[in-house]
């Protein structure tokens, strides 16, 4: 890995803990499970990558697999979190969502808890099969989420043209989806970053500029829809007041 | 008595317009999804604007006579119901708005 690259990760670490708690406090006041279930998605994403840091920043190589491991486990309930959001926001009746929910949780659970019995702690052999049921669990509610938010996104502006939605929230759907997408082109990353590392057993300076880089856009996309700035409202809305300009509720 | 807002609508429609249930139901779908809109999360709101703004071109393009004037008495009816009556889906626009804060 590139040298300091940990302080990239810790800072994105504190970024996604710091809109978790954001989240939990505004779930404490709406009591709302939207804004809880996001909640508990950053706030364990943060966790993970504290643990994710560990390995980059500590020395003793025997600590390495048991902090990635812990990594690991700390980021199962995230996808999970946002699945349940994108049922609980977007599919509430829909029997399907509910079965792609625990097909996700076992998904993540036999991977990586299968990975660790035959001695994967890391999780970066893609020829163990459990690296393909965790793979595929913590990209496909991400993949889920982008889509279900896009295509909501599409019913916004039908909704904007007859008064019935905002431009920013249109605009935040829109963020939303894309958040949703480049998660996705974080996981196939991965998957090539791991696929190198297993040829040439070490990690490529390229692959971990990449990473970072899509990581960078995933905070920004996030801190538009969370914490968006009023120059962006205005520029979005078109109006001095962005956050109330258009918005007819 | 319907249990959800647009199955209340729907009655509404086929006792005031020659049209039978299924054209009714029918036809408010297609106002729903012209206009972005589900009929398990439907607001009271939403109802109200896209009856007083989509639906009457569709009723009228279906033959059905003074749709305008229908359509204002569906939303007076519409308006003289709580609005916690029915049991409707999360509203995703609001959500939205919400999480940022506003």
């Amino acid at each position: 890995m590139l040298d300091g690259a940990w302080i990239g990760q810790l800072l994105a670490a504190i970024f996604y803990l710091i809109v978790g708690v954001r989240l939990a406090r505004l779930a404490f006041h709406t009591r709302e499970p939207p804004e809880r279930l996001l909640s508990n998605l950053f706030i364990f994403t943060g966790i993970s990558y504290v643990l994710y840091i560990v390995p980059l920043v500590v020395t003793i190589e025997a600590l390495w697999a048991p902090f990635n491991f812990a990594g690991r486990v700390s980021y199962i309930p995230a996808p999970i979190f946002i699945a349940l959001f994108t049922r609980e926001v977007f599919r509430r009746q829909s029997r399907l969502s509910t079965c792609m929910i625990y097909a996700t949780s076992a998904l993540l659970v036999v991977g990586v808890g299968g990975s660790a019995l035959v001695g994967d702690w890391e999780g970066f052999s893609l020829g163990n099969p459990f690296f393909w049921c965790e793979w595929v669990g913590y990209t496909v509610p991400f993949a889920w989420a982008g889509l279900e938010a896009f295509a909501q996104y599409r019913s916004s502006l039908r909704r904007q043209r007859l008064g019935l939605c905002g431009r920013i929230v249109c605009n935040r759907l829109l963020l939303w989806a894309s958040f949703g997408a480049v998660q996705v082109v974080v996981s196939i990353v991965l998957l090539c970053m791991y696929a190198d590392f297993e040829a040439n057993n070490a990690f490529s300076a390229s692959f971990d500029v990449l990473a970072g880089a899509l990581e960078l856009i995933s905070i920004a996309l996030i801190g538009l829809v969370f914490f968006p700035p009023r120059f962006y409202q205005k520029l979005v809305t078109g109006t001095d007041d962005g956050m109330r300009g258009e918005k007819e509720s | 008595m319907s249990d959800d807002l647009f199955s209340f609508v729907a009655d509404e429609l086929e006792r005031c317009t020659p049209l039978d249930r299924l054209e009714a139901r029918g036809t408010l779908r297609i106002v729903l999804k012209n206009s972005g809109l589900d009929p398990q999360s439907v607001t009271h709101r939403q109802f109200c604007v896209i009856l007083g703004s989509v639906a009457p071109d569709e009723l009228e393009s279906r033959g059905v006579v003074a749709a305008q004037a229908i359509c204002v008495a569906l939303i007076a009816k519409v308006q003289s119901e709580p609005a916690d009556r029915w049991k409707s889906g999360r509203d995703v626009d609001e959500i939205f708005d919400r999480l940022a804060g506003n």
